[in-house]
């Protein structure tokens, strides 16, 4: 016990803040409260509700999945531009597997084959586009562009250009449906415990930098506690809240503890130095923009059972707010650079604006210019830290 | 002779509070023809890049006094105006243009015979073609200016820099180590030319080739640890004295310990021959074994092939490649490095910043990236504890100097950057360790260092190949040397009682001079 006691002493002497390895998350953590702030006023209180904050995390699922995709494929310096088409496409044949091959009357397991289907054709699409990159070496941005309207055209096809709907109840249940407030609470608050302990351990036996759990323990208390402030008055976790989070999670672990997470940042860092330091780059890549495409399936379904079915338009532009929500949050273009945790705060961003607009009834046409000033903002000031 | 054309004085230039130059005084007169002498790291490229402008006026300390003038250059593009041009090893010129445009690319496009500053001026193609080749004729050089710069050999390619020197009035040309990548004969016409010029400008050749030197200088200026030692009449000196104020010291690189090799051959290289993708021969029927603890050395001049052989066994080099690799007794017909590496069979490239590092990631990432398979947990989860310790013991092994293993590689001085490359192959404990010039651009103390773990290394019954442009690098570490010249195997020489002059001899083809 003594000795317990003096190691924490010790460790407290160390614990002198550097505000340095900060920075990158300090400026969007205040761009979200000082939007959140501005937006609850100016929507007289009605922002800052569990209702609507509950409906924001909703809204942002979508995005949140894709992003997540898309920080693997921008780390290794590549692009999708496909993901909004492969979004439809895969949404479109779930909604199609249900509606027309009647996968609805099958309860419980149509909607899992429905879902399966929409991550089986996203993965399909995905590994088209990777195998194009990897392989023929062929420019990121040419392949998903044609990928990008193949998908589009596929979808036109599949749905003979009409809206597809109404989907099975079960599969519908994914979009509306919330995991009881009770179980939310309990969930939340063992999450909090468990990684709180962790931390402490790590903290102890020094085995991260201090910096690194300071910043996983005021994110953690963040997630937990306003996921507890918010679901647990409000009906609880959404399932799809759960999913795209889980996502979220699964990323960071990946890009920390795997091989292949190293090998996502050697790409994208010197290409050339990854090949003679022998990375498999070709394999490493074909599967970064499979998961991608999984991962834009897995939104598909997910946006499908948000709508009750499938239109041949959905998507359109999502590419553009999943690369913003990742360049908001501090990934560089160029590769090599940037974390999941730093896309979540880009998506959060993103997510306010566009919930925050239009409770204070700002038309949606002005919205998207708001939209584009932001995203040349985000970057310009991405470039200036970096300059110095 | 009345005033200086250049005089440099009390420069002095400091990266992060070491000198590169330090209160360097010279000056050069009209008409003459300098040699600047010095070893790596002795300063000249940093006075080169003073005197172009890259590193611009204010940014180091004293003046540079050009023409009576006091320079204050704020860009390169300044530079190329101010009368002094810079030839670099490696040409700046434009290979997908042809010589004609590249003559009067950078400045403006000649309109109706005379230069026109306009924007959206018509170019006139026929007045520009027959302007460089009036240009060429004059200066006799027969170089065709509508030809494509890439068609070019190299030899022409430097006539060409010449000429737009002089075309942008030149009246300074320095030319950095301009034979380097040339033939025998290129170099004859090379310094036809340049005596032939000396009437119009005034020349400062920089080079490690005494012979050359002393052919073509009237005085030679070394500088040595960033300062200017000496300047010495061609008539009262000899190669020894510049050689002796060269180096300046006893060469303190440890003498190497003869010893035979008596272990079987781990890598054999039989009949190699290698065409790249423009159906160049670059590597024409070679054969060779190294034996386990062997370091096997590998020398030519530039453009020999002596990098291009080792990217050929390993098979990364672009290409054709015909002949047999054995490797431990059995064929081998390796892709990638990555399948090299199965075999544990490695390669330190030459270019460190291009293909070796992960500039902005740290030592840690960088020294563990090609193993990671060691620190696997269970299934397959990083075990980064494990990682951390680790890490900690390969820099220590290799002394990296740095603050924490979490250090950008970007910011450790050249020989530090080096070690973190060899440590992430040594991680691997290879078989068979490939070093294509692993002391470039690296500081004495630094190298020594490097010369350490390589034989210790090699001690532990690791075989070595080093290929190198340095013949006391090789001479020191080698136990055989192969010498190539133009893609061939001039022979292979076992280093007992070997001098540089023998290497040079048979690399340079004919009895060719000093090397410093």
């Amino acid at each position: 016990m003594e000795a317990l006691l003096e190691r924490v002493r010790m460790n407290q002497k160390n614990l002198k803040i550097d505000w340095r390895s900060y920075r990158k998350e300090i400026i969007p953590i205040a761009v979200i409260i000082l939007c959140a702030v501005v937006f609850d006023a100016w929507s007289g209180g009605s922002f800052l509700t569990p209702r609507n904050l509950s409906n924001l995390s909703r809204q942002i699922c979508v995005n949140l999945t894709l992003a997540v995709g898309m920080t693997l494929v921008i780390l290794t310096s590549g692009i999708d531009l496909s993901v909004g088409s492969v979004l439809a496409l895969s949404g479109m044949a779930a909604a199609i597997s249900q509606v027309h091959w009647q996968w609805a009357q099958m309860g419980m397991t149509g909607a899992l084959l429905s879902f399966g289907l929409a991550i089986l054709v996203g993965g399909l699409s995905g590994a088209t586009t990777g195998l194009a990159v990897s392989r023929l070496k062929i420019t990121p941005f040419i392949v998903s562009l044609g990928m990008m309207v193949i998908a589009r055209g596929l979808t036109l096809i599949i749905s003979s250009a009409q809206a597809v709907a109404p989907l099975g109840e079960t599969l519908g249940r994914l979009s509306s449906d919330y995991l009881s407030p009770e179980s939310s609470l309990m969930l939340l608050s063992l999450v909090g415990v468990g990684v709180g302990m962790l931390l402490i351990r790590q903290w102890l036996k020094k085995s991260a930098p201090v910096s690194e759990i300071v910043k996983t323990f005021l994110a953690t208390l963040a997630l937990c506690g306003g996921g507890i402030g918010i679901f647990c008055n409000y009906r609880g976790i959404p399932y799809m809240v759960f999913i795209s989070v889980m996502c979220a999670l699964s990323g960071m672990f990946v890009l920390k503890y795997t091989r292949f997470g190293r090998f996502i940042y050697a790409i994208g860092g010197n290409r050339e130095a990854a090949e003679l330091s022998g990375v498999p780059v070709v394999k490493t890549l074909w599967f970064t923009y499979f998961l991608m495409g999984a991962l834009a399936g897995l939104a598909g379904v997910m946006d499908t059972a948000r709508v009750n079915g499938a239109v041949p338009s959905a998507g359109e532009l999502g590419e553009l707010d999943a690369i913003a929500a990742v360049v908001i949050g501090g990934t560089s273009l160029m590769g090599g650079i940037g974390t999941i945790g730093g896309t979540v705060l880009g998506v959060l961003i993103m997510g306010i604006l566009n919930n925050g607009m239009s409770l204070v009834g700002v038309s949606e046409h002005y919205q998207k210019v708001f939209k584009g000033i932001v995203i040349i903002l985000a970057v310009y000031l991405d470039l200036r830290s970096k300059k110095k | 002779m009345s005033s200086p054309l250049l005089s440099i004085l009390k420069v002095s230039k400091s990266f992060d509070g070491i000198f590169a130059l330090r209160e360097v005084n010279f000056e050069i007169f009209e008409g003459e023809c300098i040699a600047l002498v010095g070893e790596n790291g002795a300063g000249k490229s940093t006075l080169m890049k003073i005197l172009s402008g890259v590193w611009p006026f204010g940014k180091y300390g004293g003046e540079v006094h050009f023409n009576g003038k006091k320079l204050a250059l704020k860009s390169p593009v300044e530079g190329r105006k101010s009368g002094i041009s810079i030839i670099h090893q490696e040409l700046c010129l434009f290979p997908k243009l042809s010589v004609a445009e590249n003559l009067f690319l950078t400045e403006s496009y000649p309109y109706d015979g005379a230069p026109s500053d306009k924007l959206f001026d018509r170019v006139r193609w026929d007045s520009i073609y027959e302007r460089a080749q009036a240009l060429m004729n004059d200066l006799g050089f027969e170089v065709d200016a509508r030809a494509k710069v890439e068609d070019l050999s190299v030899a022409k390619r430097q006539l060409v820099e010449i000429a737009r020197a002089f075309h942008h009035k030149a009246r300074l040309l320095i030319l950095d180590e301009p034979t380097s990548a040339l033939s025998q004969t290129e170099v004859r016409h090379l310094f036809q030319v340049i005596q032939r010029m000396r009437r119009k400008m005034t020349f400062i050749y920089i080079s490690h080739k005494l012979d050359e030197v002393f052919e073509l200088a009237d005085r030679i200026i070394v500088l040595r640890d960033g300062q200017a030692v000496k300047s010495l009449n061609k008539s009262e000196t000899n190669p020894d004295e510049v050689i002796r104020e060269m180096v300046g010291r006893p060469i303190k690189l440890t003498e190497r310990v003869e010893k035979t090799i008596e272990g079987d051959s781990v890598l054999s290289v039989k009949n190699l021959s290698h065409f790249d993708p423009n159906g160049k021969h670059v590597l024409n029927n070679i054969s060779f074994q190294v034996k386990a603890g062997e370091i096997y050395g590998v020398s030519g001049l530039m453009g020999s092939g002596r990098s291009e052989l080792l990217r050929s066994v390993l098979g990364i080099h672009p290409g054709v490649r015909t002949g047999e690799i054995t490797f431990q007794g059995k064929k081998v017909e390796w892709q990638s490095l990555n399948d090299a590496m199965k075999d544990k069979v490695t390669f330190v490239p030459e270019d460190r910043k291009k293909d070796g590092l992960f500039l902005e990631h740290g030592i840690d990432f960088n020294l563990t990236i090609s193993t990671l398979e060691q620190n696997l947990s269970g299934v397959g989860v990083l075990n980064l504890s494990q990682e951390k310790e680790r890490v900690t013991e390969l820099i220590q092994h290799l002394g990296v100097k740095c603050s924490s293993p979490k250090n950008a590689v970007k910011v450790l001085s050249g020989g530090n950057q080096q070690k973190v490359l060899l440590g992430k192959v040594i991680a691997l404990s290879p078989k068979v360790l490939m070093l294509d010039e692993p002391t470039r651009g690296v500081d004495i103390g630094a190298k020594e260092e490097i010369y350490e773990i390589i034989r210790q290394q090699a001690a532990r019954g690791m075989s070595v190949i080093l290929v190198s442009s340095e013949l006391p690098e090789l001479l020191t570490l080698s136990d055989r040397i192969l010498v190539l010249r133009e893609g061939k195997a001039m022979g292979e020489l076992v280093n007992h009682h070997l001098t540089q002059e023998k290497i040079m001899g048979l690399a340079a083809g004919g009895n060719h001079g000093s090397f410093a």
